[in-house]
């Protein structure tokens, strides 16, 4: 399992894709950054109930351009899951179209062993993208802006929260992390498609309408009931890191809503590799 | 020892829906040989080797490589079996060398050397850097033998395994099978469509026609069967080609230049020739003679069922 492993990566690390997903990401980050840079924030911000708040300091610093990357909906559920779905197609569906599966197969290595290996070869690449992102845009944030303390912009309800350097860097990590979880759950989603298909770009296209047919189920009140069932309703689980109170229930739920879609989908493409004769 | 054979196939059938790509087949292949698989396009020849690489599961019936069940990963342990099926596939953006690597990791691991040697053996030597996706056809053809040979198994299983290949690749390559199975024992179970290279390759030999074996056994016994290849010369050829095409003994009965020539028993020789006799045929030449390959090969696949048999 170990050697399967490592082949895997191997294999991974050696892509083109692997270094045009952290060229794709490094250009968001540089884009959030000049923007940021051209335009700082203003020392007055819209407030609530209380009126306006009028902020003393910087308020544009790099946990700040760490944060609106994780929290504006472009990196996270939007660039990553696409880059993930181009990845995981060719797990399984790109071995197939190139005739490797056969390869691979003929030699000692069970099919559940090549599963899990490429399961968790995909659950890592999206660990790497997701640390990518948040390391990358605080690097960068610190090169630009410097350090100092976070103002969360969103989803404050009444009042201001200001987290200083250390716990925003606290924040921000489990931010991240429970991005990554979520991004993890979208990689075995890919893996079942890619295990289903011959061709690895219908494979992510299929990822790609699946997560999209459940953004738009998620916004329409007719499904209102389905919405904690959709996958989506969790791709922003790195959010609730920056409440005040962080949620535990709510993110102990969306864990285990995402465990159990990782769990399924990894299941389904377990029995379908398996049922499955090798002709290509 | 292991007193197992090497290849082992008992009663397997696999069906594509409703079409049986294998009909019910037997064969046995003993630790040594160099079996030759031949067999029209679709006779069945590529599932039974993706069945005993474990690709494919068999609708009925069950193969063993060295007594092993293919369906289990032992059979596939190291040393055991290396295999080129059908076009090799390699990852095109990594080099020939990491390519082997890669692969013999997944059987516990080799060496530089011996990747080296591996290269050198199917005349890579030097090429080894260069990606894959630089490769000639005939370069990845090696190349796929070269995964075959890593690590070093007792049976190889070969698909075509001189497709691709120029004419000097060939006889190269016809050497270095020859090679590794006289002086290192490996079995060789191969199919091709290159008679002649079978014929000068191959110990024993089996052919299949619409997943059916159709007769399978020792080259020389093959090929000095009691059927023999028949050239008459005889007049009027009209009224003998007439005779010959009714007679039940005759067949692949076909006209080369001023002779007839068909195949029949040996034993029936003496009966279609007082046929032809009281037909008011003058025969002046009579003359039997061992079938090729080529010949039997047509004579067998031209005599079995066509079209491909419903499940």
């Amino acid at each position: 399992m170990l050697r399967m492993l490592s082949v895997e990566l191997a294999k991974a690390t050696r892509q083109r894709l692997g270094l045009a997903a952290l060229g794709c990401i490094a250009v968001l980050v540089g884009l959030f950054a000049w923007g940021l840079w051209a335009h700082p924030l203003p020392q007055r911000l819209p407030g609530t109930a209380a009126g306006e708040f009028v902020v003393g300091g910087r308020l544009t610093t790099a946990p700040l351009l760490c944060y609106l990357l994780l929290r504006v909906p472009v990196a996270t559920t939007l660039l990553l899951p696409l880059l993930l779905a181009v990845f995981t197609g060719g797990l399984l569906a790109g071995e197939r179209h190139l005739g490797t599966l056969r390869t691979l197969l003929a030699r000692p290595v069970t099919r559940a062993g090549l599963l899990a290996a490429k399961l968790l070869t995909s659950w890592i690449y999206a660990l790497a993208l997701c640390a990518f992102l948040g390391l990358f845009s605080l690097l960068l944030g610190y090169l630009l802006f410097g350090p100092g303390d976070l103002v969360p912009m969103f989803g404050q309800g009444h009042g201001l929260t200001i987290f200083d350097h250390r716990q925003a860097l606290g924040r921000l990590a489990l931010g991240y992390g429970l991005a990554a979880v979520a991004l993890t759950a979208v990689a075995s989603l890919g893996l079942f498609f890619s295990s289903l298909c011959d061709n690895p770009l219908t494979a992510a296209g299929l990822t790609v309408a699946f997560l999209f047919i459940s953004a738009a189920l998620q916004v329409l009140p007719y499904f209102e009931s389905w919405k904690p069932y959709l996958l989506t309703s969790y791709l922003d689980l790195g959010n609730h890191a920056f409440a005040r109170h962080i949620p535990w229930t709510e993110v102990s739920t969306g864990l285990a809503y995402l465990g159990g879609y990782s769990a399924l989908a990894a299941f389904l493409a377990g029995v379908v590799l398996w049922k499955r004769d090798v002709l290509c | 020892m292991s007193l197992a054979p090497a290849i082992e196939i008992r009663r397997l059938t696999k069906d594509y829906g409703r079409v049986r790509a294998v009909d019910d087949l037997n064969l046995r292949v003993e630790c040594g040989q160099v079996y030759g698989f031949l067999g029209p396009n679709g006779a069945g020849k590529s599932t039974t080797m993706r069945v005993l690489l474990g690709l494919i599961r068999p609708t009925r019936g069950q193969a063993w490589l060295l007594g092993r069940p293919c369906a289990s990963v032992q059979a596939r342990a190291p040393g055991v079996v290396g295999a080129l099926v059908e076009e090799p596939a390699f990852y095109g953006y990594l080099s020939a060398r990491r390519n082997l690597a890669l692969l013999a990791r997944l059987s516990g691991g080799v060496s530089a050397a011996e990747v080296d040697w591996a290269l050198d053996l199917v005349g890579l030597h030097g090429q080894g850097g260069r990606r894959v996706s630089a490769y000639s056809h005939g370069m990845r053809q090696r190349l796929g033998l070269a995964q075959a040979l890593l690590p070093r198994p007792r049976i190889l299983l070969l698909d075509e395994p001189t497709s691709g290949l120029d004419p000097r690749g060939r006889v190269e390559m016809r050497q270095l099978l020859r090679r590794l199975n006289q002086q290192e024992g490996v079995t060789i179970f191969l199919s091709s469509h290159l008679l002649g290279e079978v014929e000068s390759l191959c110990t024993h030999l089996a052919f299949l026609s619409h997943g059916r074996l159709l007769a399978a056994g020792p080259t020389r016994e093959l090929l000095s069967s009691a059927t023999v290849r028949v050239d008459l010369e005889a007049t009027p050829p009209e009224q003998a080609w007439l005779l010959l095409s009714r007679h039940p003994e005759v067949r692949s009965l076909t006209r080369r230049e001023d002779l007839l020539v068909f195949s029949c028993p040996r034993t029936a020789l003496s009966g279609i020739n007082e046929a032809l006799v009281r037909g008011g045929v003058q025969v002046s030449a009579l003359v039997p003679r061992a079938e090729s390959l080529e010949e039997l090969y047509l004579r067998l696949t031209e005599e079995a069922p066509n079209g491909a048999s419903d499940a």
